[in-house]
C-alpha cells in the first residue's frame, strides 16, 4: 500500500521515487502510508535535500540515507543528489549493533 | 580489595590440584589484559601444534583491568585456548555477571591444565577455592547446571549472587562449534572453546565474592570514567538505537544495502527482512530489555513465544544470530528462530557456526548432495521446524547432528563439496556479505581467529557513518581501516570493556588510556597502548604461524571472490580481497607472505 503526495502530483515531468523511512523517522511519512514506505511525486531534476523538505524533515537531522542499495552519511554532496524516476530512498536513524 | 594485575588461579584437572600465583605486572603492562594477557600466557605455555582437545591443551579464562569496576561496560571477560574448529588461537569474550564476579572473589584469571578423569567443577568463593565431583551434572543443559547448583546453595541470596559459566551438551560431547555459557544467556561463544572444557572434563565454573576492585589512581579513574559515560550517553547509537531495538536493528539497513546473507550466502537481500528485524522482535516477542553489568546500553532481549510448537521464554535473537537462522537459512518466522536461539544457549553452541551450518546444510539438501536418508528431514530453504530439529540433533549428536556439530566446513567437506562452506579458517562468516562492503572482506580474510565480525567491525564505517563515513564498495584505504579497527578491538577485548563503546563517535584509543591508567597505575601514554594492541595482534598471527597457518589461509570462500552479487546496490559486485591484502601485509609490517618482519618484530618487544 502506498501514498502519494497530492500536492507534487501536478508537477510536469515529475518523478516518482520510492520512500522507505525506519523506526522513529516513519513520523515523516505522509499520513495514511502503510509499512513505513510511500511512493512519493517529486518535481523533475529534484535534489535529495528536495525531498527533505517535501516531507518536513529537518536537512540538519542525524542520519543514514540508503539511495539504491548504497548507504550514505548526510553530507552537503547527497543532499544535492538528483534523484531519478524509480529511485529507492530509505532513511534511518543513527544505528549500530552486530 | 581485588587491585591489577593481582592473582591468577591455576588449576590442574589432572592432578585435582591448584595454585595462587601473581600476575607479572612487567606481562601485564605489556599485554593489557583480557585477550592480550591470555595470549601472552597461551603462547608461553602451550606447543601451537598441540592437539586442542587433548590434555596438553590449555584454558584460560582472564579478564581486564576494567572488568567489574564500573567503567562503562565492564562486563566482559575472554576465553583464550588453541581452537579446535579453526586449529588457530581461540578468543571468545563474554559479558553478563561471571566475570565481575570472579574478580569480586578474588582473581583476575583462571588457567585450567589438563585433563580430569571424572566430571568437576570448580568453586571459587572469595578466594576459597574447591574442585567438586560434579557428575550428577554431566549430560544436563547449561540451564539445568545452573539451576541444579543454585539450588544447593542453602542461602537464597547467596544463590542468587552466584555466578556461573559452564557448557551443556555440545561441550561434553566435543562438538567443535560449542561454546562457554555464563549467566545462563551469555556465550563465550565462537571457535568451539566449550569442546576444550569439556574435553577437560569441566562442567562448570562456579564464583561468588565480596571483595571490591581497587583503581590504582581514583581520581584519574573516576575522570576518566565519567568523561567516557559523557561520550556513551550522548551518541545516537549507545543512547537511542541499541537500547530501543537490540543489536537486530540491523536488519533493515543491511538488507537495504544487499548484504543481508540469504540462503547460504547465494543471495545478499531478503525480500521478507521487515518480518526478522529489531523492529518485528519488539513488536512481536520483546519481554524486556536487559544489560550486562554497568552497561547503560542494555542491548540484550528478555523474549517469549507464545506459539505451542516453540513455546519458550529466554534471550535472543541477537542480529547474528536472527540474521543467521533467519535470511541465511531463508526464514521468515521468528517462533523458530528464536526457539532454535534458545536451544543453542542450552545445549551450549555458537549460534553463527550454528546458524550457518544449518545454512550449509539445506543449500548441500536442495542441490542433492545431503541423501535424503542422511537427513532425514525436509531441509529446503525456509523449513522453520527443521532448523529448530538439526539445532537439536547437533546439540546431542544425533541423527545429521553427528556431523553438524562440528560445524558447517565438516559438514560440506563430509558431503564432498567445501566449497559450499562460507567461511575462512574453518570458522564460519557472520552476517554480513563483503562483496558489498569490501573492508569486511579483509576483516574477514585476516582474522586471527578464524571468519569474525569483531575482529575490526568497519561496518561501523563503511555502511553505518559511525566515526566517518567510506565508501563501501572501494577498496582504496581499507587495508589502513582495517587494521585501526583491528587494533583498537585488540585494546578493547584486553581491557574487559565491551566493544559497543567503540560505537560511540568520539570514543577511541585516549579513552582506553586513560581509563587504563587510572585502574592498573601504570603510566600508560596513548602511543604505549596502540603499541600494545598492534603486539598482540601480532603474537596471535605468530602463534598461527608457528600452528601451520600460512598466507593461503588468508582469503574467502571462491563464493565471496568469483561470484557477483546477483541484486541490489552491489549487485555485480564480488570482494576483491587481491587489492586489499597485499597493502594490508605492508601496513602492518608483514613480508609479503604475511609473516611479521624482524624489524617488527623488534619494534613490538615479540623478538
Amino acid at each position: 500500500m502506498s501514498c502519494v503526495a497530492a500536492k507534487t502530483d501536478t508537477h510536469e515531468g515529475a518523478v516518482q521515487i520510492e520512500l522507505k523511512m525506519f523506526m522513529k523517522f516513519k513520523r515523516f511519512l505522509p499520513e495514511g502510508s502503510a509499512d513505513g514506505k510511500a511512493t512519493i511525486s517529486l518535481p523533475a531534476g529534484a535534489t535529495f535535500k528536495d525531498l527533505l523538505h517535501h516531507i518536513d524533515m529537518p536537512v540538519v537531522e542525524d542520519k543514514i540515507i540508503v539511495i539504491n542499495g548504497i548507504s550514505h552519511k548526510q553530507s552537503d554532496k547527497v543532499n544535492a543528489l538528483s534523484l531519478q524516476q524509480g529511485d529507492t530512498v530509505a532513511i534511518f536513524p543513527p544505528i549500530a549493533g552486530g | 580489595m581485588n587491585s591489577w594485575p593481582g592473582k591468577l588461579l591455576r588449576v590442574d584437572l589432572t592432578k585435582g590440584t591448584w595454585a595462587v600465583e601473581d600476575i607479572d605486572p612487567e606481562l601485564a603492562r605489556a599485554y593489557i589484559g583480557g585477550r592480550g594477557l591470555g595470549t601472552k600466557i597461551l603462547c608461553d605455555e602451550i606447543d601451537p601444534q598441540v592437539d586442542p582437545l587433548s590434555p596438553e591443551n590449555k584454558l584460560i579464562f582472564m579478564t581486564g583491568p576494567l572488568t567489574g569496576t564500573g567503567a562503562p561496560a565492564s562486563a566482559r571477560y575472554m576465553v583464550i585456548t588453541k581452537s579446535p574448529l579453526t586449529g588457530a588461537i581461540a578468543s571468545s569474550n563474554s559479558g553478563g555477571y561471571f566475570p565481575a564476579e570472579l574478580r569480586y572473589a578474588g582473581f583476575n584469571a583462571i588457567i585450567f591444565e589438563g585433563k580430569s578423569k571424572e566430571p568437576v567443577s570448580l568453586y571459587i568463593k572469595n578466594g576459597e577455592v574447591e574442585l567438586r565431583p560434579t557428575k550428577h551434572l554431566w549430560g544436563k543443559t547449561t540451564h539445568e547446571t545452573e539451576d541444579i547448583i543454585k539450588g544447593e546453595i542453602e542461602d537464597p541470596w547467596e544463590a542468587q549472587e552466584t555466578r556461573i559459566a559452564c557448557i551443556g551438551p555440545a561441550g561434553e560431547k566435543l562438538g567443535r562449534i560449542a561454546c562457554i555459557i555464563n549467566d545462563k544467556h551469555r556465550a563465550a561463544g565462537r571457535s568451539g572453546v566449550g569442546a576444550v572444557m569439556g574435553s577437560k572434563k569441566l562442567k562448570a565454573v562456579v564464583v561468588r565474592g565480596t571483595q571490591g576492585i581497587q583503581a590504582a589512581d581514583f581520581d584519574l579513574f573516576k575522570k576518566s570514567v565519567r568523561s567516557a559515560m559523557q561520550k556513551l550517553g550522548s551518541g545516537p547509537v549507545t543512547s537511542e538505537g541499541l537500547p530501543a531495538y537490540g543489536t537486530a536493528i540491523l536488519v533493515n539497513i543491511i538488507n537495504e544495502c544487499g548484504i543481508l546473507p540469504t540462503n547460504n550466502f547465494q543471495q545478499g537481500m531478503f525480500d521478507r527482512a521487515g518480518k526478522i528485524s529489531g523492529e518485528s522482535i519488539a513488536e512481536n516477542i520483546l519481554t524486556r530489555n536487559k544489560g550486562c553489568f554497568a552497561c547503560s546500553i542494555a542491548c540484550a532481549r528478555m523474549t517469549t513465544i507464545e506459539d505451542e510448537k516453540y513455546k519458550g521464554h529466554g534471550e535472543g535473537p541477537e542480529y547474528e544470530t536472527v540474521e543467521l537462522m533467519g535470511a541465511d537459512c531463508g526464514i521468515d518466522d521468528l517462533a523458530p528462530i528464536t526457539k532454535a536461539n534458545y536451544l543453542c544457549n542450552e545445549y551450549g553452541m555458537d549460534t553463527i557456526s550454528a546458524a550457518c551450518t544449518v545454512a550449509t546444510a539445506m543449500e548441500l539438501y536442495e542441490k542433492g548432495y545431503i541423501p535424503a536418508d542422511d537427513a532425514g528431514m525436509d531441509l529446503s530453504f525456509g523449513n522453520g521446524e527443521a532448523l529448530v530439529k538439526l539445532i537439536e540433533q547437533m546439540g546431542v549428536r544425533k541423527g545429521l547432528g553427528k556431523v553438524a556439530a562440528d560445524g558447517a566446513y565438516v559438514l560440506a567437506d563430509t558431503y564432498g563439496h567445501p566449497e559450499l562452506f562460507m567461511g575462512v579458517k574453518k570458522q564460519e562468516i557472520p552476517a554480513y556479505d563483503p562483496r558489498g562492503v569490501q573492508g569486511m572482506g579483509l576483516t574477514y580474510a585476516t582474522s586471527n581467529r578464524g571468519a569474525c565480525h569483531v575482529r575490526g567491525y568497519t561496518i561501523a564505517n563503511e555502511v553505518l557513518g559511525v566515526h566517518e563515513k567510506l565508501d563501501p564498495l572501494i577498496t582504496e584505504g581499507k587495508a589502513a581501516t582495517v587494521k585501526v579497527f583491528q587494533d583498537l578491538t585488540a585494546l578493547v577485548d584486553s581491557s574487559g570493556l565491551c566493544l559497543f563503546v567503540t560505537l560511540t563517535p568520539g570514543f577511541g584509543f585516549g579513552d582506553m588510556q586513560a581509563m587504563l591508567k587510572g585502574a592498573t597505575g601504570f603510566t600508560y601514554t596513548v602511543q604505549e597502548v596502540t603499541e600494545a594492541s598492534e603486539r598482540i595482534w601480532n603474537l596471535e598471527r605468530i602463534f598461527n604461524l608457528k600452528a601451520g597457518f600460512t598466507k593461503a589461509d588468508d582469503t574467502l570462500p571462491k563464493r565471496l571472490l568469483e561470484e557477483p552479487l546477483p541484486e541490489g546496490g552491489p549487485k555485480g559486485q564480488v570482494c576483491r580481497l587481491d587489492e586489499m591484502l597485499p597493502e594490508y601485509y605492508e601496513l602492518r609490517g608483514w613480508d609479503a607472505e604475511g609473516v611479521p618482519t624482524k624489524e617488527k618484530l623488534d619494534k613490538l618487544g615479540l623478538s
